[in-house]
């Protein structure tokens, strides 16, 4: 019998991990463990997070890096492509792609996607950006555009168009005129492969209220949460629909307090990359909307840590502890990162998911 | 409307009288799926369902025309009748319009799979799946009686209990 899609399982808080594909992960450090994200090491990060069960695995999509010594982010691994191969060699976890509407035409994703939904017997996930780096535009001869969530949306309907019943058809759109369109293989997941997206401000929660089926979201402190719960739910209710809501979390887990407090010290201020750092707010703080001003000056330490995510820090209780709060805010997942994926997946997997359990948060 | 005018019975007791004997006949509870004329997918809870023959293998499905897969029904097109597991209820509330959720926006509730050949969409988990073609489509007052041929059935291994709806309320048995 067909597997069920993890993200629909039956676990109350779900889990990820995210940015794996790209040097550094979501972290700007020079400590000599830092993730080189080699597709060895992709390799096992993913072995290890489909055998405990995690529900998925995220990627970032990067064209360029932020330069600093270890031109933190310059290497990544193109997402469909990637998830192709993750596909092929793991069981149950979700694989999503991570693709920027400007930058792929919306026909060839959906056969992308597609593929990849049939490598991995129906675990494709669609991670829709519309991007905020300019440089990495210039590098596509494309321009930022004013209404890159119309576009999108355009995107997303071309690709439903393409796995709906009706071949071929034609598609004359504001930014996409298509004539004669066929695409097969359809996705195996009806009426699509998952979506989801990071909007922050309002016209991108209204596009993900209307196309996307999870919405990631950072807070600054846990209780803030819930202000960004209810605001999606109310969006999304809008539209007849219901939007799972997830956020980002870095992670240093270790057996005492004082071992975390101490190695997120080492990795994210006294060993930071600290020039990729500053190129990397102050470009995000020049084009992206994906923070507040008060974020950028408060959480330079969560920047080099985990790029502005909420930091786990601590015993596996006291991740649990926080993990409950973050599940009592109304979120129903989170994506992780860490320092070097590898190493530190197997001590969470092994002491947080048990307790995570324990906690009602998981049942498997 | 096409179809039959139903003849009024001699001594009809009306609408309200027939629901209300109804809820105490318990029935399996099902979700059909199809593809509407734009292509889309589309999915409704349905109890109305019953086995019509074994030889050849073939079901009857009653739909209210005015239901949002009503149109999809037509002769000679593919749907499927899933036959919802104990543990699916808020699948049958979702496809059922109990709760808010609309359109394709429905199918975040269960995980619905393309059939490899024909494409209908498969409800994972649920106790069985027929996988069918519109033979005969019959009109009954605001009804459309559709009897399906069975093309494939699709078993779940993992499901144990059924989902019955009676007086009103879904239950799980078995």
């Amino acid at each position: 019998m067909s597997p069920l899609h993890p993200l629909k399982g039956p676990n109350q808080f779900k889990l990820g991990v995210f940015s794996a594909n790209a040097d550094g992960g979501l972290a700007i450090t020079d400590v000599d463990e830092r993730w080189r994200a080699r597709w060895d090491d992709n390799l096992a990060a993913v072995g290890i997070a489909d055998r405990a069960g995690l529900e998925f695995f995220l990627p970032i999509a990067r064209w360029r890096g932020f330069g600093g010594k270890n031109h933190v982010r310059e290497w990544s691994f193109e997402t469909f492509t990637w998830a192709a191969g993750l596909a092929a060699v793991t069981q149950h976890i979700g694989l999503f792609m991570t693709v920027h509407v400007p930058i792929v035409h919306p026909v060839y994703a959906a056969k992308a996607l597609a593929t990849v939904d049939h490598i991995s017997n129906g675990r494709a996930g669609l991670n829709i950006v519309c991007g905020w780096n300019p440089q990495e535009f210039a590098m596509f001869g494309a321009k930022l555009t004013e209404n890159a969530y119309d576009q999108a949306a355009e995107w997303v309907e071309v690709i439903e168009r393409c796995y709906g019943a009706n071949q071929p058809f034609d598609y004359e759109g504001k930014y996409y005129s298509l004539k004669s369109v066929v695409s097969r293989p359809a996705s195996i997941q009806v009426p699509r492969p998952l979506t989801m997206n990071a909007a922050f401000g309002a016209p991108g929660r209204d596009f993900a209220a209307k196309n996307c089926d999870f919405l990631f979201s950072t807070f600054s402190n846990i209780e803030d949460g819930r202000k960004h719960v209810a605001d999606i739910r109310a969006r999304s209710k809008l539209q007849g629909r219901e939007v799972g809501i997830y956020t980002v979390c870095h992670v240093v887990a270790r057996e005492t307090q004082k071992e975390a407090d101490d190695y997120y010290e080492r990795y994210a201020v006294t060993q930071a990359d600290h020039a990729a750092v500053d190129n990397h707010m102050s470009q995000k703080k020049e084009f992206s909307n994906s923070h507040s001003k008060d974020d950028y000056d408060l959480y330079r330490k969560r920047f080099a840590g985990g790029a502005g995510s909420y930091p786990l820090v601590g015993t596996p209780e006291k991740i649990v502890e926080d993990l409950v709060k973050i599940s009592n805010q109304g979120y129903a997942g989170a994506a992780l990162t860490f320092v070097n994926y590898t190493y530190e997946l197997p001590f969470f997997c092994d002491r947080v998911l048990p307790l995570m359990k324990h906690a009602g948060l998981r049942v498997v | 409307m096409p179809g039959s005018t139903p003849a009024t019975g001699r001594k009809t007791s009306g609408s309200p009288r027939f629901k209300q004997g109804m809820r105490a006949l318990t029935s399996g509870v099902t979700v059909i799926g199809a593809y509407g004329p734009d292509g889309a997918p589309l999915a409704m809870t349905a109890t109305a369902v019953t086995s019509l023959t074994a030889d050849p293998p073939s079901l009857l499905v009653c739909v209210n025309r005015r239901a949002s897969i009503a149109p999809a029904l037509v002769l000679h097109a593919r749907f499927s009748v899933n036959v919802l597991a104990g543990d699916q209820i808020d699948i049958a509330k979702a496809f059922g319009g109990q709760l808010d959720v609309r359109g394709t926006g429905r199918f975040i509730y269960g995980n619905w799979r393309r059939v490899d050949d024909t494409e209908v969409p498969l409800l994972t988990g649920a106790r069985v799946s027929f996988e069918c073609e519109v033979s005969h489509v019959h009109e009954w007052a605001t009804h459309h009686i559709v009897i399906g041929s069975v093309l494939d059935v699709h078993f779940s291994h993992s499901a144990s209990q059924s989902l019955v709806y009676t007086d009103g309320k879904y239950h799980a048995v078995g």
